[in-house]
């Protein structure tokens, strides 16, 4: 069966059907993108550049391997790279940061942003695409075990800064 | 039970995120299939790159035969093979891509060689500046010494915390690039050249990372950034906002420094040390560096290049999970 959906993946000249992935993946490394960079415009743009460097890179790509880590280790690095030339920009040109156009609500943004690139990407890898530790190490470079301390660190950190406004968590502490 | 309730909060709080569909497809296609406007002009650039190559091949063996005729007549001598540098016009830049696209043109590197890859089809990478990267300290270090400014690092690390890698990036700074041609291959329809850059590539750098982590994956970056401007001593402006809490201290070598605690901004930087000091490490404030332009300029235009200079040095630590205290100790190490 995965064997099946892996093959569909490449056309007749053996080379990476990007339409299919472009199908399959997008509205899910959208949405991730959007969550580590907390913006929907630079979500869009960085989601255009996975593809593109998806596209060029597919030498890297072997038909063993699973696509979805290597897709959204390819979205992440972009992100991270996206947001090292923003803080460049913000701190040498003073540039302003496009604001986020209501797409997050407000509380939960400043939650978010509280937390680093990295530790939103855990949030939604975890919370949302339900990926294992395992295949988490694969997209980060990091052991399974060092990205679930970090994952836990940040769920605990995000649950702190909602503590006061969130209904869930109040019904956990009623509870106790 | 405990995690699981705490991941159910986390997935409804995430799950209020409107994503809007977007349909990239479009887009992608596009820019995967866009035929080069200027496709014309770099083939004139490449059939002119050719002839000057074949040319400089001809000088080097009409300069060997005299060299040689000249030897027949005295002692033994050591004769210097030519060097026969491919020497090509560059082609303007616009917008740069992370080298990792290429990384297969980087298998054989060699510690301390820079390399310089142009994609002949793809403008949006079609040159990219060129990286050092190391995991060796002493590596980095001799490869700063190389460089025009004089850059301070820092002499004290936490406890746990070791050196990981280091990057050093480069601009490009003169009109014509000499560099050794290593290798011209097709892949996916794309003509890429591998080109190996001389040593003296290395006084004009970018911006310098380092990177030391823990067995935690905590990590402390030390970044170093090279401002400019049009106008010699001009100042930078910061972001600073409205939760931006700033702090002045007092460390020497530095004519100012600044602590930024950022908690909601940008949580990446939790503790941000930013020192900024003026133009003096600069030793030959009269090199120019090149920046080139954003746009795609229909051909190249030598008015469009903007020359800029370096105006100071900004250095940076940025950390997950230090203290105060152990990042303005990290601050007061650096010499």
């Amino acid at each position: 069966m995965q064997e099946n959906r892996q093959e569909q993946n490449f056309n007749s000249d053996n080379k990476l059907h990007i339409e299919t992935l472009m199908d399959e993946y997008s509205h899910k490394l959208l949405r991730y993108c959007h969550t580590v960079l907390c913006n929907y415009h630079d979500a869009q743009d960085a989601l255009q550049s996975t593809f593109i460097k998806a596209y060029y890179k597919q030498s890297s790509f072997k038909k063993d391997m699973d696509i979805s880590p290597w897709l959204f280790k390819i979205a992440y690095n972009t992100c991270i790279d996206m947001t090292r030339k923003k803080k460049i920009a913000q701190i040498l040109f003073s540039s302003t940061q496009k604001q986020e156009e209501g797409y997050i609500p407000q509380n939960i943004l400043d939650a978010l942003m509280t937390l680093s690139p990295l530790d939103r990407a855990l949030m939604f890898s975890r919370a949302i695409d339900e990926s294992s530790y395992d295949e988490l190490s694969k997209i980060h470079s990091k052991s399974p075990e060092a990205l679930r301390k970090r994952y836990e660190r940040a769920r605990k950190k995000l649950i702190e800064q909602l503590k006061d406004d969130y209904p869930y968590y109040a019904k956990k502490e009623e509870v106790k | 039970m405990n995690n699981n309730y705490d991941d159910k909060i986390i997935k409804n709080m995430m799950e209020q995120i409107h994503t809007p569909k977007y349909n990239v497809s479009k887009d992608v296609i596009k820019k995967i299939s866009a035929v080069p406007k200027s496709k014309y002009f770099l083939r004139k650039v490449l059939i002119a790159a050719i002839i000057i190559c074949l040319c400089a091949g001809l000088l080097g063996a009409l300069k060997l035969i005299v060299v040689n005729v000249v030897n027949l007549d005295g002692e033994t001598s050591q004769f210097e093979y030519p060097p026969n540098p491919a020497v090509i016009t560059p082609t303007p830049e616009f917008e740069i891509e992370p080298i990792d696209i290429y990384n297969g043109f980087f298998d054989d590197i060699t510690i301390g060689e820079l390399r310089l890859i142009i994609d002949k089809n793809d403008y949006s990478a079609q040159m990219n500046i060129p990286d050092f990267d190391t995991s060796s300290y002493s590596e980095l270090e001799e490869a700063l010494k190389l460089s025009i400014i004089d850059f301070s690092l820092p002499y004290y690390i936490p406890d746990g915390y070791t050196f990981t890698k280091g990057s050093i990036s480069y601009f490009l700074g003169e009109e014509t690039l000499e560099a050794e041609l290593l290798l011209s291959e097709e892949k996916n329809n794309n003509i890429y050249e591998v080109y190996r850059l001389p040593e003296r590539y290395k006084k004009y750098p970018n911006n310098v990372f380092l990177y030391f982590n823990n067995e935690q994956g905590d990590e402390i970056r030390y970044s170093i950034f090279l401002t400019y401007s049009e106008e010699e001593g001009g100042s930078i402006q910061r972001n600073i906002t409205k939760t931006t809490t700033t702090k002045t201290l007092e460390i020497q070598g530095f004519e100012k420094s600044l602590l930024l605690h950022n908690s909601a901004e940008n949580a990446y930087f939790l503790n941000e040390l930013v020192l900024y000091n003026e133009i003096s490490p600069v030793k030959e404030i009269t090199n120019f560096i090149r920046v080139f332009p954003k746009e795609l300029p229909e051909e190249f235009k030598s008015e469009e290049i903007h020359y800029l200079t370096y105006s100071g040095v900004l250095y940076l630590i940025n950390t997950d999970n230090l203290s105060e205290d152990e990042v303005i100790k990290i601050a007061k190490s650096i010499k």
